[in-house]
């Protein structure tokens, strides 16, 4: 343990842990409206398969990247996929971190703005994100893991809040379970996509993490099972309570759902949601800004990532101020969101089979 | 210290009296630092040293042997030595061996062994240079210096006045042994020692200070220590470059490596007990001559919050208060802050029935809430600090004046409201619960920006306000160990002895900070 990790490493754990808080963030707030807009009743059979199809993918991204140990994420798309492709997708991936990070914290500013300060203006709200943001960042990869480490005994209350309103709900709502055919179900997979997005950040962090010989693979895939059961029971929960056509018509159904519930001293349970889902979320942003900022130092070879840490917090900054308002962020959520098919998606496989094709070979060779 | 060995043999009385000896092979040696073999040159060097130095005692005592005197010299300083000793079993025996004189020894024995058999002092050494001889008359040490001899004996009569033990003043604790440290390391080192019995635990003497050359001692466990962590520390303290350390809070500052973070980066206890659990733990403890008060390093966050009264008291109980002191550093912290945020911005998130209340109160008191909470929080803290230096009798005083001003007067004239003082007074409570005093003094630096963040942000501030501080926490390490382990790198030791603690049972397996090899207790 002494002076273990210093040399901005992670542990098996904390990997875990990072894909645990990168994927539960904002997308949870609309997904059961905009899954249940396509697959109605059975949203939550959609979410659970998407769930089953990325924990694959996760398989997949885990099988490829445990071949190069010792490479980072620009040495091995540059071997598997030749040095300019290697340095475009590299580029590419920093400039999809930035947007995203820009975009959640985006949604977190207009979080804060509709539920807890409805006077502050959204740049100031803003900029106090980017500077803790930085702070978080600022001291590296280490440190950043132990905070999405300490923070992630904050997913238990969020958890449990999702549940509070069983006893109002009726399940009912969810009957006929398979009722909206086999076609709408499978199309109600591709919206809940958008909501896991973020554990493609393990093909960034993979190559920092110390302990590789622990059970990675068994980490990285029980991190993605957890997070599936997660929203599929959240998405069955909401369901039956507000009903297949009128949760349609909520926003954000994970926050208006704890409204159905009272407690005794706490008047507005939402709000501590939204208190526990900004932890969460700021914790999101961090690791995703940081996998730019590694990436970044990849590629420019920088002795530290502080330096890109501090460099992009302005870009963060004015990218998060760009939409006009909140319909204007959730059309840009969208469109940032569709990058993600290419490096959740597209970008594992094509590199599975690049390794199949090419490394394998050379692999071989190096060994002998 | 070193010197030819021949000395230690048999050498010879040259009566060539007053002058440095010099001039042979050992020249580079005896230079004129170093003793000489008259007793008047020596004495008159000392003399020069010690100007105006009253404290210093030069005592001449005669040795008969045979038909020989011998003249012999003690040299000590009056309070620093146990004069009872000097007088009993040093210049008595000597006295009485001139008395007896009997044919008993052996002719041709030098009188420096002579001298060593009749003394019955504890400890011996000789010694041939100045710089020695002065060193360790300022310890307390008695030198015996002999006519025609160019070595001096060191005799160990440390004395001195010191505090008896006591019970410890600052970490009371209801069950468990009372003893704790007092000023003199040599004592304070034995009460660790009688705990634990074993030639594992080492205690590594250094001199520290340039003017006070205070003995600071590093004490661990070899077999359990992480030996690279020690190396690391015994060359800190070495590079230290001070004239004078009086409290072991002068090489704590010297040590850490976050000098303005709020957060102590080891511990200081006053109790033995606590810290024999510590050096099995793999744990290093500095003690320093002149201070009651032990370092522990490395630590971690969690250990801020354990008392050794964790230990001695049955699991549940230990662990109640265990969590009822995190609680109390939830409290300490963030209560002042969630009261204004809720007043300021959320009070929706209160029931109706209670912001009813709260408003009524509140309404006759002209200041906005963070002033409010501010003015109520430094009035506890000037009297936190007041009946800490003041003489006890008055402290109590303080007490009483404080309590009518905060709890009666304010609200009577509507400069704070009744539940601002509510609060006020539960988070006094929660941040005098912790066991480890410094840690206070965190939780009382890092209120007053939360306070800040509430008042402008709100509930939203309060999260970033504690995200910094999370931030700072994780990026803080201790001597090369993370100051949030176990929780984060999260390890088994999470559910074994961080916020809450195992039956003892399970303590078999020694935590991540001592040496991996020697891993199990027993």
């Amino acid at each position: 343990m002494y002076q273990k990790y210093k040399n901005g490493e992670i542990s098996a754990v904390q990997s875990f842990i990072i894909i645990l808080s990168m994927s539960i963030g904002a997308g949870v707030l609309g997904l059961a409206r905009v899954v249940s807009e396509v697959s109605q009743q059975d949203a939550w059979i959609s979410v659970f398969i998407n769930g089953l199809f990325i924990s694959f993918i996760m398989i997949v991204i885990v099988y490829t990247i445990s071949r190069f140990p010792q490479y980072n994420f620009l040495q091995y798309t540059s071997y598997l996929l030749s040095k300019p492709l290697g340095y475009l997708v590299s580029i590419a991936y920093s400039v999809y971190a930035v947007l995203v990070a820009a975009v959640v914290i985006r949604f977190l500013s207009e979080m804060v703005y509709t539920w807890l300060l409805p006077n502050t203006p959204i740049y100031i709200a803003n900029f106090i994100i980017v500077i803790t943001v930085v702070y978080m960042n600022k001291s590296g990869i280490t440190a950043l893991a132990r905070f999405a480490e300490a923070l992630a005994f904050l997913l238990v209350p969020f958890a449990l809040l999702i549940f509070v309103g069983l006893p109002e709900a009726s399940f009912i709502n969810l009957r006929p379970i398979g009722g909206s055919g086999l076609v709408p179900i499978l199309k109600g997979t591709i919206p809940s996509f958008f909501s896991f997005a973020g554990y493609e950040a393990l093909l960034v962090y993979y190559p920092y993490v110390s302990d590789k010989q622990r059970p990675i693979m068994k980490y990285s895939v029980s991190a993605l099972l957890m997070i599936t059961i997660f929203y599929t029971a959240a998405v069955a929960a909401q369901i039956a309570l507000y009903g297949p056509q009128e949760i349609q018509q909520v926003l954000y159904p994970s926050i208006n759902y704890l409204t159905a519930v009272d407690f005794p001293i706490i008047e507005r349970t939402e709000i501590f949601f939204t208190i526990f889902w900004t932890f969460t979320v700021l914790v999101t942003v961090g690791i995703q800004y940081m996998a730019g900022c590694i990436v970044l130092q990849n590629i420019f070879v920088t002795r530290k990532t502080s330096f890109f840490v501090y460099l992009l917090s302005p870009v963060v900054y004015l990218l998060s101020l760009y939409p006009q308002n909140t319909a204007e962020v959730v059309d840009y959520g969208d469109k940032v969101g569709k990058l993600n098919i290419f490096f959740g998606l597209l970008l594992p496989f094509i590199l599975f089979i690049m390794y199949f094709i090419k490394g394998r070979k050379n692999h071989y060779e190096e060994n002998s | 210290m070193k010197f030819p060995k021949k000395i230690f043999k048999h050498p010879k009385p040259l009566i060539k009296g007053n002058e440095v000896s010099g001039d042979n092979e050992d020249n580079e040696v005896y230079s004129k630092f170093n003793l000489s073999e008259s007793i008047g040159m020596n004495r008159k060097h000392l003399e020069t040293i010690f100007e105006d130095c009253d404290d210093i005692i030069y005592r001449e005592v005669k040795l008969y042997r045979d038909e020989e005197i011998i003249d012999l010299l003690l040299i000590y300083t009056n309070n620093l030595v146990d004069a009872k000793e000097i007088n009993e079993n040093v210049i008595k025996p000597i006295g009485f061996y001139s008395l007896a004189n009997n044919d008993n020894h052996m002719k041709e024995e030098v009188i420096l062994d002579t001298i060593e058999e009749i003394v019955s002092v504890h400890a011996i050494s000789r010694v041939n240079n100045f710089e020695e001889i002065v060193a360790t008359i300022l310890l307390g040490n008695t030198v015996l210096l002999i006519e025609h001899y160019d070595v001096a004996l060191i005799l160990n009569t440390v004395g001195g006045d010191s505090r008896s033990i006591e019970e410890s003043p600052v970490e009371n604790i209801i069950r468990g042994p009372r003893d704790s440290f007092i000023e003199n390391i040599h004592t304070n080192i034995g009460l660790i020692r009688q705990k634990i019995k074993s030639p594992s635990l080492k205690a590594k003497n250094l001199i520290i200070g340039s003017e006070s050359q205070t003995i600071v001692s590093v004490i661990y466990m070899e077999s359990i220590v992480n030996k690279q962590a020690l190396e690391n520390i015994i060359n800190k303290l070495n590079e230290i470059q001070i004239d004078g350390i009086f409290d072991s809070g002068y090489i704590e500052q010297y040590l850490e490596s976050s000098p303005y973070s709020p957060f102590p980066q080891m511990q200081i206890t006053e109790r033995p007990d606590k810290v024999c659990g510590n050096l099995l733990e793999g744990k290093i403890i500095i003690l320093v001559d002149g201070s009651p008060m032990a370092l522990i390093l490395p630590i971690s966050f969690f250990q801020l919050f354990q008392s050794p009264e964790d230990y001695y008291e049955r699991v549940l109980y230990g662990n109640f208060t265990r969590l009822l002191r995190l609680l109390g550093f939830i409290i300490a912290t963030s209560l002042p802050s969630v009261y204004v945020a809720l007043i300021s911005f959320h009070h929706e998130m209160l029931p109706m029935d209670l912001v009813i209340d709260l408003s009524r109160t509140r309404a006759q008191v002209p200041f906005p809430p963070v002033i409010e909470a501010l003015l109520m929080e430094l009035t506890i803290e000037f009297l936190r600090e007041a009946s800490a230096r003041l003489p006890g009798t008055i402290g109590q005083t303080v007490g009483i004046v404080g309590a009518i001003v905060i709890g009666e007067a304010a609200i009577q004239a509507h400069l704070a409201s009744p539940t601002m003082v509510i609060v006020v007074a539960i988070t006094a409570l929660g941040s005098y619960i912790l066991p480890h005093y410094s840690t206070s003094y965190a939780l009382r630096m890092i209120r007053f920006p939360i306070i800040l963040m509430a008042a402008t942000f709100g509930a939203f501030g309060i999260i970033i306000a504690w995200s910094w501080v999370i931030v700072h926490l994780c990026s803080l390490e201790s001597f090369g160990y993370p100051y949030l382990s176990p929780l984060a790198p999260l390890d088994a030791d999470v559910t074994k002895d961080a916020l809450i603690r195992g039956s003892l049972r399970r303590f078999k397996e020694r935590p991540k900070t001592s040496n991996q090899k020697n891993q199990t207790r027993w």
